[in-house]
Formats: structure tokens, sequence, C-alpha cells
């Protein structure tokens, strides 16, 4: 009796931890949207009125980025100084690669940052500044979505985790 | 130009396709490298003195452009962004201009399409050709020149005209290192020497700081337009010699004539092969008739660049 109370026990507690982690995937994705949207606002400011070259510009992004979209922008930071022949967008694009596991955003946000990739540095400050601005628009409305999401998906995953948990505690008992 | 500093500021800033063939083709020249022409599908040529090459795709020389490797519009995009350090937006002005200077202060030139707003260059947009011209050091290239810039341990004001490629600014560079070095020989002291450098030419400047040696007492104004320059330097830098690279516009011809009021020696370089073609242009005319430079020399390419074909004092006798 004791062995099934305990073996109960843990069958919940792991569908619940399961639930909550997926729960918290919706609470976090648009944390990290945000902390980009912010990173690429100082893009901006540092490009526009700065001219401040792509490495300097993108650790001071890093700064105001949030933890995670800040350690993936001084990632590429550190990636574009050591130089090597890669361009900005591709030391953003290796960097976002490394911690693809260990980012909320799914491919459509990744999407939205790839289109910046190819222009990234590569020309005069009016077309930076509109590349810019237009995925920090684009980062926005997949903020706000997230945000929706997380309202009607949040609770109802960790409810799932656990309610799934008990479920097969009384059909395996 | 040395293996390394070759490795460092030109092959870091090319494609890594083209900087490959480059280290392969560039030793093999029979001479100096002097240009690295990339253009979007057509032949990748190197230049030196005397005669130029092209490059297979294994890296050899070929004097057949039929034959050479031809970089596309990856590698020319890619060599572009790195030679902006991946901020083409930093170097606005400098693209309108159509160059950037690198690191050791060699310059490249850019075509490609103009993107025009009122009749004015905007930007330039799809860079198609680069043409890399391979800054040279050479001291004492100015040895025979400077005895007849001097009289009585007195610089006199010299105009330096020249074609393009006949090794002006090199000259131009090392008159600058031995005026504020001082020539004992000659009874000339070092003199505070102030250079503006509006393309970074001359002195090679990287954040402010000469890349080349321009001698312990001179300051350059690096990125300035030479006008305003001239007057600013003559203002705040109580400068014996003011020295700027291609003059010609009537606000550098205003500047100049202020220097010379100032009681400052000016030491210039001007587009032209004679000084027929000088005289053509309207602000530079107007400088050698109120007198403002003592010598003109005229430089050549007929025993190699940086030959002095004609030395003139202007009161127009020949000296040399």
């Amino acid at each position: 009796m004791t062995l099934k109370l305990i073996g109960a026990a843990l069958t919940v507690l792991a569908t619940a931890w399961i639930g909550f982690q997926v729960a918290a995937r919706y609470g976090r994705r648009p944390a990290e949207l945000r902390g980009f949207q912010n990173g690429l606002s100082v893009l901006v400011t540092e490009v526009e009125y700065g001219a401040t070259p792509m490495p300097d510009a993108l650790r001071s992004a890093a700064r105001a980025a949030g933890p995670v979209a800040g350690a993936i922008l001084a990632d590429a930071a550190r990636r574009l100084a050591e130089g090597a022949g890669i361009t900005p967008g591709e030391a953003v694009s290796a960097a976002l690669e490394e911690r693809r596991g260990s980012t909320c955003l799914t491919p459509a946000d990744e999407e939205i940052l790839a289109a910046l990739f190819p222009v990234l540095g590569a020309s005069d400050r009016q077309d930076q500044v509109r590349h810019l601005r237009l995925a920090i628009d684009r980062l926005a409305a997949a903020e706000a979505e997230a945000a929706d999401e997380r309202r009607r998906y949040e609770r109802m995953y960790r409810y799932v985790g656990v309610l799934s948990g008990l479920a097969l505690v009384l059909i395996l008992i | 130009m040395l293996p390394e500093e070759f490795e460092r500021e030109i092959l870091t800033c090319v494609s890594p396709r083209l900087a490959g063939l480059l280290r392969r083709a560039v030793p093999a020249l029979p001479g100096p490298l002097e240009e690295i022409r990339i253009r979007q599908e057509r032949p990748l040529q190197l230049v030196y003195p005397g005669g130029d090459a092209f490059v297979a795709p294994d890296g050899r020389l070929t004097g057949d452009p039929g034959r050479a490797v031809r970089p596309d519009a990856e590698d020319l995009q890619r060599t572009f962004q790195l030679m902006a350090k991946g901020s083409v937006y930093a170097w606005e002005d400098e693209v309108r201009g159509g160059f950037l200077t690198l690191e050791g202060g060699h310059r490249v030139g850019l075509c490609g399409r103009a993107v025009t707003e009122a009749g004015r260059i905007r930007t330039l947009k799809q860079v198609a050709s680069l043409n890399i011209r391979i800054a040279r050091e050479v001291p004492g290239a100015a040895d025979g020149l400077l005895p007849h810039l001097v009289r009585g341990g007195r610089f006199l004001s010299t105009l330096l005209v020249s074609p393009p490629q006949a090794g002006k600014t090199t000259l131009l560079r090392d008159l600058v290192r031995q005026l504020s070095i001082g020539v004992p020989r000659l009874g000339l002291r070092g003199m505070k020497v102030a250079l503006v450098d509006e393309r970074s030419e001359v002195a090679g400047c990287v954040r402010g700081v000469p890349q080349r040696d321009v001698g312990p007492r001179t300051d350059v104004l690096d990125g300035c337009p030479k006008a305003e320059g001239l007057m600013l330097m003559i203002r705040a830098l109580s400068p014996q010699v003011v020295a700027a690279d291609e003059i010609g516009r009537p606000e550098d011809a205003t500047a100049v004539m202020e220097a010379l009021h100032a009681g400052v020696a000016v030491l210039a370089t001007a587009h032209g092969s004679g000084l027929a073609d000088v005289r053509r242009r309207p602000a530079l005319a107007e400088l050698l008739k109120a007198g403002a430079f003592e010598r003109a020399v005229l430089l050549g390419r007929s025993r190699g660049p940086g030959t002095v074909e004609a030395i003139t004092d202007l009161a127009r006798e020949v000296v040399a």
C-alpha cells in the first residue's frame, strides 16, 4: 500500500512537472520576444544616431535585451569581433543556432529574426533602420500572439499535467 | 609589404574564397602588388608596376582573362561587408564618396549601382567593383627631391602634380615625415606639420591614430574636408607646414591662401599630367597666379611610380 501511494505520488509529480514545463514555455516566450524587441530598439539607436560599428552596437543591444536574447546578442558580438570572415547576420544566426533548444521561440519567431540576417550591417543607415523597425513590429505582433496563447494555455497545461497524472493513477490502481 | 601585413590588413577583409586564391597568387607576382581589382562576374585582376595578371581558379597567375576566376555576387557582397567591418552604415560618407580605407591606409575604390536623391549620390548598392590599392610606405622616396624644395633652411611651399598612380601620395607621406623629423644635411630643423587627411590615405589613420610613419612632429586631422580642416589646423595647432592631398576646389584655394597669409608653408598635391593641366583648373590657376606655391613638382611613371619628371620654380625657370 505504501509502495502504491509513493508510486502514485511520483506519477502525479512527474506528469505535473511535464505540464508545468510546457506551461512555462508559454510563459517565457513573450518575455523572450520582448527581450529581442528591446535589443533591436537599442540597435536602431546605435545605428541611427551613433553609427556605432556592429560588434559594439550588438554588445550594447545585448545589455538591454534581457537574459535570453541578451546572451544570444552578446555571443553574436563576440563571434563577430573574432572575425574569421563572417557577417553580422551570420554571427547572430550562429549564436541563435547554438541555443536553439534552450529558447522558447517558435520557428515563426526565428523566421522574423532570420529575415534580418542578410541585411544586418549591409546597407546605409536609413535602410538598416527600416529593416530593424520592421522586425521590431513583427516581433511585437508575435509577442501579442504569444501573450494571448499564454493566457489560454499556461494554466490549462498545468491542470492537464496534474489531472492526467491523477487519471493515470486511477487507471493503474 | 610584408606577408603578415598582407594577411592581417588585406586578406582578413576579402571573402575567404578569394583570400585563399590571393594567398597563392600574390607571392608569384613579378613585382610588388599595387592593386587588387575584384569585379563581379569578371576576371580577378592583380596589378603590379608595369603590368598586370589574372588569377586562375587554382590560384596560379595567368595572362589570359578567359581562364581567370570570376568572383560572384556573394564574393563581392561578403568582401564589401568585411571591409566595412559588418557596418556599412558607419561608413556612409565614405561609401557615398566611393571609397573605404582599410587598416594600414589601403584605399578601396567602390563601384556599383548608385542610389541618387535630388541628383546627388545618396549611397551605392550592389557594389560590383572593388579596387584595393595597396598603400606603400617608401621611406626616403623624397630624398632626391627635398634639396630642391629647401632654400636657406626654409621649406618652400610646394605643389606636387601627378597623374593617378604615379606615387603622389607616397611621396607626400615621405615629405611630411622628413619635414617633421628634420633634415640636418639641408639645415632643415624638424617642423610642426599639420596634415589634413580627408581620405585617410596619407597617414592611414584608424580611429584617429596614424598607421603610417608621418614623423614625430605631425598632427593628423583625419577624415575632414580639406578646406575646413586646413583652417582648423592653422587656428588650433600652430603648424609651420600644412599638408593636404588632392586640392582643387575653390574653397581649398581660399584655405591655402589663408595659410600663406598666416606665414605657414603649404605642401599639397593635385591631379594632372602637367602644369598646363593645373592652370586649366580655376581654383588652382588662381593659386598659381597669386604666387601661392614656390615650387611645382611634376611626377610621372617613366621610370616607375614616383619618378620626378620636372621641378619647376614657379618664377618660371626650370631647376631640374
